[in-house]
């Protein structure tokens, strides 16, 4: 009988302190939010860290320059993760430089790869996506202490002066791909576009509606299908994508993928469904053939990051902005276009440029 | 007094319509024949031998590998040193990876030790880390104490989680191999929907920034401390919870009266409950007991340095899976899991240095996985080989024909 007793007094404890626990669960998921990005001054030299790192290209004085890349996506998916990597090679070897390149790393595993890549001396840390953005912490510590960071950023990244940030905003660029396709939709009198991509998440999910806000600037009643395959590298699951939305009657698909661009743009060729690259500029591919290249590859940025590592103007602590219409990337151009929709579409990039379209209202009225 | 109400409780008339199930570990015969298959007793001599033999073919066979994919086997077991033991921060790197692991293997010893082959160590480390991460996020309390609460979340999380194998077994009589597999999937599931929705887990967003698929940083008061700092030698607390563990369940075990019940019910669960061990109760502790230490494997994820200190969908990093390695490689004996979880680690922060070589990352899995075979397979190959000898003596015996007297015929 005591026994008893005795459980249920354990048991009204338990349960005392868990309602407690429940009770005490009063922070919200906002008062545990990093503070917002700092801008970068303007003249960044002036900070009393950052600017110019003394030593350039071979910062660590150690007598070779060596670049490490981590990349979280497939280094190998002759897209938008491989344009990093393979810009990065053909720099390095014809500066006669090192590359150190990791590719898939998991975001879990971001600061450990980092701080391997130090460890191993590296120059420079160059991430390949704002996905590795967790790794920044190591710029802090004194394992990387004489390293140049280079951080792809999509304005949730907090400027610190160790690091370099390299942005672009992705509904300029995708707005601008969506407002080609609907030029060509309106000539071939299409109203039904795809967009397959892989996990429903925030990125993809601004990307279509970015994508379908442009169409609509052209094609008004148009409609956009989107399927989340879940996976941006499963090529079996984006053809079960692709092949869903050509039976349902698309004429242009947005194969917004990884590893997976390749297999369902052949499938979409294979039914006459017209396609744009995730990134890059594929208009000479012929197998699979592209009617629109996107331009937003990492690899382009990144060139112009080591350009001035090479010069020894590479700064730490600013922020480079990459704009439609004022910088050479991001870009979009249709492969075999007419006259008259290259030039449709030149001067809807340059008033994006100039501002006099303003990309986020636009996205917000159509894109929905 | 307990334990007869039990075995009255047992011996009690069921509802009809429900068939009662045994205790995990009882009839649970698939789960109890793969773990005898994959820890079978020592050996002698032979095992050892084959073991050697084993590593050795393993080594060849890796080195092959990295050749085939166009690296250097001497440059790669250079850069594996170098990531993992040539300094202090290298050092520092493997044992922050090989806390988690220790955890884990020492779980997985516990519901061994029972009979119970609990693999789903994957889920429970996620579902750890994903309780751990609400409460570190959601509750307003001060510095330590927030950690203490935090590692006790995940702990309690991770074993509530095992236990449902359990119950499952117990209602339904789902095979618990099956169940605790199963149930991974449903933990990512539940994972990549807290850091996908924005009124649970999901980062905040800064303006009109894309939110990432994780959730924010943990506040500096729920983070495990170290003593030592970066790029020095850094022993995480971690790592420390990991050895204490270690040692108590390897003192449970052996020393304890509990430890001798459940070593019983492992050996013989028939014996067991005749002798009066409340094998239901045992067993489905065991495996609660495993997953709250896979939990806790979770909560040292998210707080210690080896990760980001953000709950995100890949958190679990295959610690789990590993972990359970771990204690195979160590044929279930916690305090062999030590020096097994540190070989583990060695691997996992020399890979990183792998890329360097030109070697693929997912090479190091490759060679794990080959160490596993080559420390596993021996002592069953040699079991084989001992059995079907016995075999055919036994047939030998049998077919000669039976010595006749002297006379006898006449």
């Amino acid at each position: 009988m005591a026994a008893y007793y005795r459980r249920g007094r354990a048991t009204a404890a338990v349960t005392a302190c868990l309602s407690a626990l429940a009770l005490a669960g009063c922070a919200s998921n906002d008062a545990t939010a990093p503070q917002a990005a700092t801008p970068a001054p303007a003249d960044a030299s002036a900070k009393t860290e950052g600017g110019v790192l003394p030593g350039q290209p071979d910062i660590n004085g150690d007598g070779k320059v060596v670049i490490g890349v981590l990349s979280p996506g497939d280094i190998n998916d002759k897209g938008y993760y491989q344009s990093f990597v393979d810009t990065a090679e053909a720099f390095a070897t014809e500066k006669g430089w090192t590359i150190i390149k990791r590719g898939s790393v998991n975001t879990s595993e971001a600061l450990n790869a980092a701080r391997a890549l130090c460890q191993q001396k590296v120059d420079m840390v160059a991430l390949g996506a704002s996905e590795l953005r967790d790794a920044i912490p190591a710029s802090e510590e004194p394992v990387c202490a004489n390293t140049a960071w280079y951080v792809p950023s999509a304005d949730n990244i907090l400027q610190t002066p160790k690091i370099m940030l390299s942005t672009d905003q992705a509904d300029q660029s995708m707005l601008a791909a969506g407002y080609a396709a609907g030029l060509i939709m309106k000539d071939n009198g299409d109203t039904k576009a795809g967009f397959v991509t892989g996990p429903e998440a925030d990125f993809t999910v601004t990307a279509s509606a970015a994508f379908k806000a442009g169409i609509r600037l052209v094609v008004p009643e148009a409609t956009l299908t989107t399927t989340y395959s879940g996976d941006l590298n499963d090529s079996a699951k984006a053809k079960e994508a692709t092949q869903a939305q050509i039976s349902q009657g698309v004429k242009v698909i947005y194969p917004y993928l990884g590893g997976a661009t390749d297999a369902a743009a052949e499938l979409a060729n294979a039914n006459g469904v017209l396609t744009l690259t995730p990134g890059t500029d594929r208009c000479d591919s012929t197998k699979p053939k592209f009617d629109i290249s996107v331009l937003f590859s990492p690899g382009d940025y990144f060139k112009a990051a080591l350009e001035e590592l090479a010069t020894a103007k590479l700064r730490m602590g600013v922020e480079k902005v990459w704009t439609l219409g004022v910088d050479p990337f991001p870009t979009v151009k249709i492969c075999n276009g007419t006259p008259e929709q290259n030039e449709k579409l030149a001067a809807f990039i340059a008033d994006v440029g100039s501002k006099k379209i303003d990309t986020k209202a636009e996205v917000k009225r159509l894109g929905s | 007094m307990n334990e007869v109400r039990e075995d009255l409780r047992q011996d009690s008339p069921q509802r009809p319509g429900r068939k009662p199930h045994p205790a995990p570990g009882t009839d649970d015969t698939s789960g109890r024949r793969l773990l005898a298959f994959l820890t079978p007793s020592a050996g002698g001599w032979q095992t050892g031998l084959a073991t050697v033999v084993g590593v050795l073919v393993a080594l060849a066979l890796s080195s092959l590998l990295i050749a085939v994919t166009g690296g250097s086997p001497l440059a790669s077991v250079q850069a594996l040193f170098q990531g993992s033991m040539a300094n202090w921060t290298a050092w520092t790197s493997t044992l922050l990876y090989a806390a988690p692991l220790l955890l884990v293997a020492v779980g997985a010893c516990v519901s061994a030790r029972s009979g119970t082959f609990n693999i789903g160590q994957e889920g429970q480390v996620l579902i750890g880390a994903l309780f751990g991460a609400w409460v570190g996020l959601r509750l307003a309390v001060p510095g330590p104490l927030l950690l203490v609460i935090v590692l006790l979340a995940a702990s309690l999380a991770g074993g509530a989680w095992a236990a449902l194998s359990s119950l499952m077994y117990r209602i339904r009589g789902v095979n618990i191999v099956v169940s605790t597999l199963l149930m991974i999937f449903i933990a990512q599931q539940l994972v990549a929907f807290a850091v996908n929705t924005s009124w649970l887990l999901q980062e905040s967003r800064i303006g009109d920034a894309i939110v990432s698929p994780q959730s924010n940083p943990l506040p500096a008061g729920a983070l495990l401390g170290s003593v030592g700092e970066y790029p020095n030698l850094q022993v995480n607390g971690g790592l420390l919870l990991a050895l204490v563990g270690a040692v108590l369940v390897a003192v449970a075990l052996a020393r304890t009266r509990w430890g001798f019940r459940l070593t019983m019910l492992g050996l013989n669960p028939l014996a067991a409950k005749h002798a009066g061990v409340r094998v239901n109760a045992l067993g489905g502790m065991a495996l609660a007991i495993s997953g709250a230490f896979a939990g806790l494997a979770g909560a040292v994820l998210l707080t210690s340095p080896v990760g980001v200190n953000r709950l995100q969908s890949g958190i679990a990093m295959n610690i789990g899976w590993d972990g359970m390695l771990v204690a195979l490689v160590a044929r279930n004996r916690p305090l062999l899991t030590i020096p097994v979880a540190l070989l583990f680690g060695v691997l996992r922060s020399g890979g990183g240095f792998l890329a360097a070589t030109g070697v693929p990352p997912f090479l190091v899995d490759v060679v794990k996985a080959l160490l596993v075979l080559a420390f596993v397979a021996p002592p069953v190959i040699v079991a084989m080989i001992r059995r079907r000898r016995a075999g055919v003596r036994t047939a030998r015996a049998e077919h000669r024909p039976a010595p006749v007297a002297e006379g006898a015929a006449l």
